[in-house]
């Protein structure tokens, strides 16, 4: 099954690039499959293992596919290694599980599901419960984006039983989450909230690790039923809740950001984000929110921040993803500003990166980008008046948001507290 | 309890975080001061990013584990640099492993730093149970005996069977062979191993440990203890048994009889067993006796 799965991406993929990435990756499992089954032998091995690391040393070392890949190469070696506890297979597993989730940024969801559903069933076999939940549960976030409600729902219960028996509650309490999530995608608000509700009891009882991911699906859970305060009071109790992950504060610090924009308040979304640039996170993270801090300076009409960025961003590291993000967000902006040409410029590039790797929603995005500057090119006079016309009012912020803008702004003035 | 580390600046805010006031986190200067650290002090939690070392210092930390165990943490991202030292730490220490960027990588560290187990605790267990613990099969022996070592392993019997190679009625009956209660026990005793040292010494409070170990309930923890250790979680903070004192209670717990080439026991189980799996966290699967 999973071979038929990297054929048809293969056959698709629309550049060398990608084809190279998914010809490894097919390469790689089938690798992992002949270890699995008859050990790891160096003789035949390392041959096929080396081939398939110097197509890698073609691509780009930062991108996070390439980055798991390599891992995967990597970590097969030590398939036998340790034996009795079984720490070789472990590694190989973390490895993959990785892969599956590095699929996730190229929109691949098909084939991560391919990848961690491979994960979870091996993993169970060899008794590691532990592993195979985690697998599961984020089976059951791609089967999600695929809109397979009911694989969703088997994979999540799945998760939920083998977290229990391995003793992961935060595991378990994640599964919960993700039936939350696809209740709501559904449409079904009402069980959602019940569901959500009653999982953030739970939580708080037995995995407090696991509040963050239950507040941050209540607020995405409000936004959609238009509570914008209510949801940007939930992201910042899931800042305030991510302790020290670091990873789970950049995740509700974005969250919160977007909330605060739809509730009309763009300017503490900013600072939100600019506190965000002031923790140590990883380049990846930075880049991106320079990113969302891009896309808001134009909301903003920030004509001159917009440019500064735009320009800092340019020799930056970027993954290809935020490479069709950045190029989507500067047509966007300079629409805004009403230089259409630079506009329709950045705009074909991000559709063409976009289609080159496969982005679909991306490449969505810079169609109708596309099409919003043709809009705005065939009644150019007008475009100004009307996007100043757009502009965002913020409306008045009850007692709640204040105290809540007040940290964000504490935020930016002690760096340490972020 | 001091947590010395060898990690990097964003890791160790990490730790700093996770830690809190339940201890001191020690940055090492380099490998010399971890080991100096490790020679000298007598109960500690040492966590390294694997990454950051050479498969010869792995192989210096394994040589110091060997001559005073320590409870070792291994906190990395799974990159290349990082698993040559992961397998000499995996194979020569009792090591936890904790990767970036897996869904449980905060509950795994949490669970690592903060239920860092008693490494003396393990050692003198394995060493009490080793009659026993050698007339196993040698997959199931290494993996017992890694479970009861570092209080970290498979939770279901079946999990046990599947990872030290065997059928779960083979498993039962090599148990039964060797001397050694059922595996349920066996897996109780590994998570008090692992839980004892926050109980006893620590301020966590017991809910907290208990939920941080997978026990659905502090009342589950607390049935363990009082039926392994013959009192509750509760009266061992107030009066901390010794470590032989633990060793002990739970040694003629796990142990059926002494003499292990004696027949196989054929009576039925005393009524402590049944009532030791009604209500623990780990009597969820396993339970083959339904008739169905």
């Amino acid at each position: 099954m999973h071979a038929q799965s990297f054929l048809d991406a293969i056959g698709s993929a629309h550049s060398a690039e990608t084809r190279t990435l998914l010809t490894v990756g097919f390469g790689l499992v089938q690798q992992y499959h002949a270890i699995r089954d008859r050990g790891f032998d160096a003789s035949v091995d390392d041959a096929a293992l080396a081939a398939l690391r110097a197509q890698l040393d073609t691509l780009s070392p930062l991108d996070r596919e390439v980055m798991a890949l390599r891992a995967i190469a990597d970590a097969l070696p030590h398939w036998d290694a340790s034996a009795a506890s079984a720490f070789g297979r472990r590694l190989v597993y973390t490895t993959l599980l990785q892969y599956g989730q590095a699929l996730f940024g190229r929109a691949a969801a098909t084939l991560a599901v391919t990848v961690l559903e491979l994960v979870a069933v091996h993993a169970e076999l060899d008794g590691e419960d532990g592993l195979s939940a985690q697998a599961r549960l984020l089976c059951g976030f791609a089967w999600r984006t695929l809109g397979d409600w009911d694989a969703s729902r088997q994979a999540y219960e799945r998760a939920y039983e083998l977290s229990r028996s391995a003793g992961e509650l935060t595991i378990a309490i994640r599964t919960r989450v993700g039936l939350g999530y696809n209740a709501s995608a559904r449409g079904d608000l009402p069980g959602a909230r019940a569901l959500l509700r009653a999982t953030a009891t739970r939580a708080a009882r037995l995995a407090p690790e696991a509040l963050p991911y239950v507040y941050l699906a209540q607020a995405n859970l409000e936004s959609i039923s238009g509570q914008y305060e209510e949801a940007v009071a939930l992201c910042y109790r899931a800042r305030q809740a991510a302790g020290a992950d670091e990873e789970m504060q950049y995740a509700s610090m974005v969250d919160l950001a977007q909330c605060l924009v739809d509730y009309g308040a763009p300017d503490v979304a900013e600072k939100a984000l600019r506190a965000v640039l002031l923790s140590d996170l990883d380049v990846r993270h930075k880049i991106q929110t320079k990113i969302h801090l891009l896309l808001l300076s134009a909301t903003l009409r920030r004509e001159a921040d917009f440019a500064a960025l735009r320009d800092d961003l340019v020799p930056a590291p970027f993954t290809v993803r935020q490479r069709a993000l950045y190029h989507l967000y500067v047509a966007q902006g300079l629409r805004t500003f009403g230089k259409l040409d630079d506009a329709r410029t950045s705009a074909d590039t991000a559709l063409s990166v976009a289609r080159e790797h496969s982005l679909f929603q991306l490449m969505f995005q810079a169609e109708e980008e596309v099409r919003a500057i043709e809009a705005a090119a065939s009644r150019a006079h007008r475009v100004r008046e009307e996007v100043l016309e757009a502009a965002p009012r913020a409306p008045r912020m009850s007692r709640r948001l204040e105290r809540i803008a007040g940290a964000i702004s504490t935020m930016l003035e002690a760096p340490a507290a972020v | 309890m001091q947590y010395v580390v060898l990690v990097g600046p964003s890791m160790q805010r990490r730790i700093e975080g996770v830690v809190g006031s339940a201890g001191s986190v020690v940055p090492a200067r380099d490998l010399e001061g971890l080991l100096a650290a490790m020679r000298n002090q007598d109960s500690l939690c040492v966590v390294i990013d694997p990454s950051l070392i050479t498969p010869a210092d792995a192989a210096a930390i394994v040589r110091q584990f060997a001559s005073a165990p320590q409870t070792i943490v291994a906190y990395a991202p799974a990159v290349r640099e990082a698993f040559e030292s992961s397998i000499i730490l995996a194979q020569g220490t009792t090591a936890q492993f904790v990767f970036q960027g897996m869904p449980n990588e905060t509950p795994a560290l949490n669970q690592a730093l903060l239920l860092a187990p008693d490494a003396h605790l393990g050692h003198m267990l394995t060493t009490a149970l080793a009659p026993q613990l050698d007339a196993l099969p040698q997959q199931l022996r290494v993996t017992v005996g890694t479970m009861l070592y570092s209080g970290v392993g498979p939770q279901t019997a079946d999990a046990l069977a599947i990872q030290g190679g065997i059928a779960r009625r083979s498993m039962d009956r090599a148990f039964e062979i060797a001397g050694l209660e059922s595996s349920r026990f066996l897996i109780a005793a590994a998570r008090v191993v692992r839980v004892y040292r926050a109980v006893a010494s620590s301020r966590l409070p017991f809910r907290r440990v208990a939920t941080m170990a997978g026990y659905a309930t502090q009342r589950a923890l607390d049935h363990h203890f009082n039926t392994l250790l013959g009192c509750s979680t509760d009266a061992i903070r107030r009066r901390p048994l010794t470590l032989d004192e633990v060793t002990e209670c739970l040694v003629s717990r796990l142990t059926t009889r002494q003499d292990v080439s004696a027949t196989p026991r054929t009576a039925p189980r005393t009524s402590t067993s049944s009532t030791f799996v009604r209500g623990a966290a780990v009597s969820t699967t396993g339970n083959t006796f339904t008739g169905r």
